[in-house]
C-alpha cells in the first residue's frame, strides 16, 4: 500500500487539488481526506473507478440539472454510522431513530433519482433499496421528517396516551392546588407507563431494523463514493484532465501540467510549460540548467502518476500509466529537518527506504538532485552507483542531477532546454535595461522549461556560470569563476 | 390579577423574552403563568432559553425536576442532553446545527401537555434564528427564557419585548431591590433619540466602519464626522465637533470610558449619545445619573419594549418581604405595570 503523509500530499500539489474539492456530505469528505493510490492488486477496482469517472465527466454537462439535484440530496445526508453500530448492540434512542429516518428519507430520494430510467448509471456502485427500514420509522407512511414513538406502533401505547391526555385536559381547567397535585401525580404515573411502553417499542424497532443495518452501511459507502466521484469530475472539468489508460509497465505522459503551479504562475502572468515523458522500466536521467525546472518536472510527473493511481483524471494530453507497488520520492525536504536529521541524512534514509521498496515490487522512484548537499566528487559517485544499482531492476527510476557522467549509466537521458536556444546578447541587453532584482524574472521568461530526450552522449550544460553573469554578479568574482572553470577543464582534459 | 393580563401586555409583540434580576426571582413561575394564559387564549407558542438556567435542582428533594409546563402543539428547542428530562411526548422535528455543552439543540413539537427542560444556545444570532424558525412554523408567540444576569439584558435582535423579573432574593434590603430594579427598567426603556437622517447616516457608516473607529459625530444635517481620537473626553472637548449634537458609540459603553469626561469641565449640555441597544450599556447607576446631570441625552438605536416588571416577595434565603408594601413601593418607583407573581 502506498501511504502519503499530509506533507507529501502538500509538496506534490495533491493536497491543493483535494482542498479544491467541496464534498457535500461527511461520507464524501472522508474519502477526499483519505484519498490515496490504489494498490497494484486493486487494478480492476481502479479501472472501474476511472471508467465511472469518464462516464460522469462525459455526461455531466448534458445531465447538469440531474447531478445538481443529486448534490442537493447529498448535502442533506448526515452521519449515521455511529447509530448503525450502536443499533447492532443496544436499543436506539429517539434522537438516533430520528437521524436514521432522516437519512433513509434522503436515501429514498437519491435512490429514486439514481434508478430513473434516463439516469446515468454508475457501474459497480451497489445501492440497496431500504424502504422497509424507512417504513419502520414512518409507520404512517407520510414521509415527513418528524419522528417520535407514534401512537400507531402499539395499541397499549395509544391507550395510555389517551388516558394521559384526558388527565391533562382536566388539569388545564383545575385551579385548586390540592386537586392539581393529585392530578399531576396521576399524570406522572401515566408518564411512567408511557415511557415503559415507548422503551419496549424502541427495542422492537431496533430489533426489526437490524437486518437492514448492513445495507444501510453499504448505502453510506455508496453515498461517499458518489460524492467523491462528483468532486473528481468537477476537478477534471475545472483543470481540464483526461482519463489515464492503465498499462502493464509503460509510462507515457504527453504535455503534463501541474494545476497548483499553473495557478501560481498565472497570478504572475506567466505560463506553465507542459512536459512530456515516455519511459519503460529502467533508469532515466534529467540534466539541465539551474532554474531550468527539473524539480518542477519531477513533481509534475509524480503528481500525475499519483492522481492516475488514485482514480483521478490526470492533467495531460495523453496518459498511459502503469500501477506501481510504491512511489518513492527522494528529495531534500523540510520534513527531514523537522525530524532532526541533517538534510543529507534525511535523503539517505529516504534512499534506503526506496531501495527496500523496490525489492518488494514494481516501483516508481524519483530522485531530485540526490546528494546535492555533499561534496561533488562523493555526491557524483553516490548518484552513479544508485543508477547502476537500479539498472535492470523492476523500477522506473528518474534522476534529476547536475553531476556529470551519470547519464551514461542510465537507460535514457533527458535534457531541460534551458537557455540553450536563447540569443544571449539580447538577453543581457534586456536584463541591463530591466535593472536590479528583475534579472531573475527576465531569465525565467527566456528559460525554456521543456525537456527533450537526448540520444547521443552529451555533457551537462554550463548554464550556471551564464546565469551568474546574467544576474550581474560582481565582475572581479566572475573573472575568478571563469578562471577556475578553465583550470578545471584543463585538469580534466589533462 | 386578571386571567389574561400577560396576553394583553404581549399583544403586538411576536417575540418576548424573560430577564431575571437574580435567581429565584420567579422567572419560571412567570413563564408558566404566561404559557397558561396563552394556552387559554388559544395562542400557540415556541419556546427556548438563553443557555441553561441553573435552577433545576429541587431544593427539598435534591432531585432534578423540569419546571416548565407546556401545552400540546407547542414547539420548543432544547439541548439533546436534556431530552430525557422532558416528560412531554415530544416529536423530534429537526436538528438545529447549534451546539451547547449539553449537546446539539433539537427542535421538537409537544404531542401532549407536559414538562420540558430547556437549554438553548447562548449566542444572540442563534436565538434570533430559532425565534424566526418558530414564527415561520406558524406559532403565535415566540418566548425566550432569559438568563439571570443584568449584563445580558435581552438584545433587541433576539426579541421585540422583555419582561423583567425581580424579587426578595436579589437583596435583603427592599430599598436596594427597588432602586436597582427601577434603574434596570430605565435602561431597558431608553428610547430612540435621533431623527431618521441621523439613523440612516449611522447605519451606513456601520457597514463600512474601520475596525479601530468606534465613534462617529453626526451634525444637524445628517453629516458624519469621524474623530481621529477615540477617547471621549478628548473628542468632546474638540471644537470641530461642537456643531454635532449626536455621538454614535459602537459596542459597549462602560463606566471607565465615561469617567474622565464626567470629572472634567466639558460642557455636554444638549449632546445625544447613541448606542446600539440597552444591552450595550455596562454602566453603574451612579455613572448613569451623573451623565444625566451633565445634560447628556442617552439613547439607543434599537428600542426594546419593556412590558412589565414582576416581583416575587419570597426569598430563597429566608428574608421575605411584605407582599403589599413591596408591590406598592415598586409601583411608585417604576412607570410600568408591576405584577406580583404570587397573585
Amino acid at each position: 500500500m502506498i501511504t502519503l503523509s499530509l506533507e507529501r500530499k502538500q509538496s506534490l500539489g495533491f493536497q491543493f487539488l483535494l482542498e479544491e474539492m467541496q464534498p457535500n456530505c461527511i461520507y464524501g469528505q472522508e474519502l477526499v481526506k483519505n484519498a490515496a493510490p490504489y494498490t497494484r492488486d486493486e487494478g480492476e477496482a481502479l479501472e472501474q473507478e476511472l471508467n465511472r469517472l469518464s462516464l460522469l465527466v462525459k455526461g455531466y454537462e448534458e445531465h447538469r440539472s440531474f447531478w445538481d439535484s443529486v448534490e442537493l440530496v447529498l448535502m442533506q445526508m448526515k452521519e449515521v454510522r455511529g447509530s448503525l453500530k450502536r443499533g447492532a448492540e443496544v436499543v436506539l434512542t429517539d434522537l438516533e431513530l430520528f437521524e436514521l429516518k432522516h437519512f433513509l428519507l434522503q436515501w429514498e430520494k437519491l435512490f429514486a433519482l439514481l434508478k430513473r430510467e434516463d439516469a446515468v448509471l454508475l457501474p459497480g456502485i451497489a445501492i440497496e433499496d431500504t424502504v422497509g427500514a424507512l417504513d419502520l420509522l414512518d409507520p404512517e407512511k407520510r414521509r415527513l421528517p418528524g419522528f417520535y414513538i407514534f401512537d400507531c406502533y402499539a395499541e397499549d401505547l395509544k391507550q395510555v396516551r389517551d388516558e394521559k391526555r384526558h388527565l391533562e385536559v382536566v388539569l388545564r381547567q383545575e385551579h385548586e392546588e390540592e386537586k392539581r397535585e393529585l392530578l399531576l401525580r396521576r399524570r406522572q404515573e401515566a408518564v411512567g407507563q408511557e415511557e415503559e411502553i415507548q422503551q419496549r417499542i424502541r427495542g422492537e424497532i431496533t430489533e426489526k431494523l437490524r437486518p437492514y443495518l448492513a445495507q444501510i452501511s453499504a448505502n453510506c459507502r455508496a453515498v461517499g463514493q458518489l460524492d467523491f466521484l462528483l468532486q473528481k469530475a468537477k476537478l477534471a472539468r475545472v483543470y481540464g484532465g483526461i482519463c489515464p489508460q492503465l498499462t502493464e509497465a509503460e509510462l507515457k505522459l504527453a504535455e503534463l501540467r501541474h494545476p497548483q503551479m499553473e495557478q501560481q504562475l498565472k497570478k504572475k502572468d506567466k505560463c506553465f510549460t507542459p512536459i512530456s515523458f515516455e519511459m519503460r522500466p529502467g533508469t532515466s536521467v534529467i540534466t539541465g540548467a539551474n532554474m531550468g525546472g527539473k524539480s518542477v518536472a519531477l513533481r509534475t510527473l509524480a503528481l500525475n502518476v499519483v492522481l492516475a493511481q488514485s482514480g483521478f483524471f490526470v492533467y495531460a494530453k495523453e496518459a498511459r500509466v502503469p500501477l506501481f507497488d510504491d512511489i518513492c520520492i527522494v528529495a531534500e525536504e523540510y520534513q527531514s529537518m523537522q525530524n532532526g536529521l541533517s538534510s543529507f541524512g534525511g535523503e539517505i534514509m529516504q534512499l534506503q527506504h526506496a531501495i527496500q521498496a523496490q525489492k518488494q515490487g514494481f516501483c516508481l522512484l524519483i530522485f531530485d538532485e540526490l546528494a546535492r548537499g555533499t561534496n561533488p566528487d562523493e555526491g557524483a559517485s553516490i548518484v552513479r552507483a544508485v543508477v547502476r544499482y537500479l539498472k535492470e531492476r523492476s523500477v522506473i527510476a528518474i534522476f534529476a542531477t547536475h553531476y556529470d557522467h551519470v547519464a551514461e549509466f542510465a537507460d535514457s537521458h533527458y535534457q531541460v532546454r534551458g537557455l540553450s536556444q536563447v540569443d544571449l546578447p539580447q538577453l543581457e541587453q534586456e536584463i541591463r535595461s530591466a535593472q536590479g532584482q528583475k534579472g531573475i524574472d527576465v531569465i525565467a521568461k527566456y528559460m525554456n522549461y521543456g525537456i527533450y530526450q537526448v540520444h547521443e552522449k552529451e555533457e551537462c550544460p554550463r548554464d550556471a556560470i551564464h546565469i551568474c553573469g546574467l544576474l550581474g554578479l560582481e565582475a572581479e568574482l566572475m573573472d575568478l569563476i571563469l578562471q577556475e572553470e578553465e583550470n578545471e577543464s584543463g585538469l580534466c582534459s589533462a | 390579577m386578571e386571567r389574561d393580563l400577560f396576553v394583553k401586555l404581549m399583544a403586538g409583540h411576536d417575540s418576548v423574552s424573560l430577564a431575571g434580576m437574580c435567581k429565584n426571582a420567579g422567572k419560571t413561575t412567570v413563564l408558566n403563568r404566561l404559557l397558561q394564559e396563552l394556552g387559554e387564549a388559544q395562542l400557540s407558542v415556541g419556546l427556548t432559553s438563553i443557555g441553561r438556567d441553573g435552577e433545576t435542582v429541587d431544593v427539598a428533594t435534591g432531585t432534578k425536576k423540569p419546571q416548565i409546563y407546556v401545552r400540546e402543539g407547542s414547539l420548543f428547542a432544547t439541548a439533546s442532553g436534556l431530552l430525557q428530562n422532558c416528560d412531554v411526548t415530544g416529536e423530534i422535528l429537526a436538528l438545529s446545527g447549534m451546539h451547547t455543552p449539553l449537546g446539539e439543540v433539537v427542535l421538537l413539537r409537544a404531542k401532549s401537555d407536559g414538562f420540558i427542560d430547556l437549554a438553548g444556545p447562548s449566542m444572540n444570532l442563534q436565538l434570533a434564528k430559532l425565534s424566526r424558525w418558530f414564527l415561520q412554523q406558524g406559532v403565535d408567540k415566540s418566548l425566550i427564557d432569559g438568563a439571570i444576569s443584568r449584563k445580558s439584558l435581552c438584545s433587541r435582535r433576539v426579541a421585540d419585548a422583555v419582561i423583567l423579573c425581580t424579587g426578595a432574593s436579589y437583596h435583603r434590603n427592599m430599598a436596594t431591590v427597588i432602586a436597582d430594579t427601577a434603574y434596570i427598567s430605565r435602561l431597558l426603556q431608553l428610547k430612540r433619540g435621533a431623527d431618521e437622517k441621523t439613523v440612516r447616516r449611522i447605519e451606513q457608516w456601520r457597514q463600512s466602519r474601520p475596525q479601530s473607529q468606534r465613534l462617529l459625530f453626526v451634525d444637524e444635517d445628517g453629516n458624519g464626522k469621524e474623530p481621529t481620537e477615540q477617547r471621549l473626553a478628548d473628542v468632546l472637548r474638540d471644537k470641530q465637533y461642537q456643531d454635532c449634537p449626536y455621538l454614535w458609540m459602537e459596542g459597549a459603553l462602560t463606566d471607565a470610558m465615561l469617567k474622565p469626561m464626567l470629572f472634567s469641565n466639558i460642557d455636554c449640555k444638549g449632546r445625544t449619545f447613541i448606542v446600539e441597544d440597552s444591552s450595550k450599556l455596562l454602566l453603574g447607576q451612579d455613572t448613569f445619573e451623573k451623565l444625566e446631570k451633565k445634560g447628556v441625552h442617552l439613547t439607543v438605536l434599537e428600542e426594546i419594549c419593556l412590558l412589565a416588571v414582576t416581583i416575587n416577595p419570597f426569598s430563597a434565603y429566608g428574608n421575605h418581604f411584605d407582599q403589599g408594601e413591596f408591590l406598592q413601593r415598586m409601583r411608585e418607583a417604576v412607570s410600568l405595570p408591576v405584577l406580583d407573581v404570587l397573585h
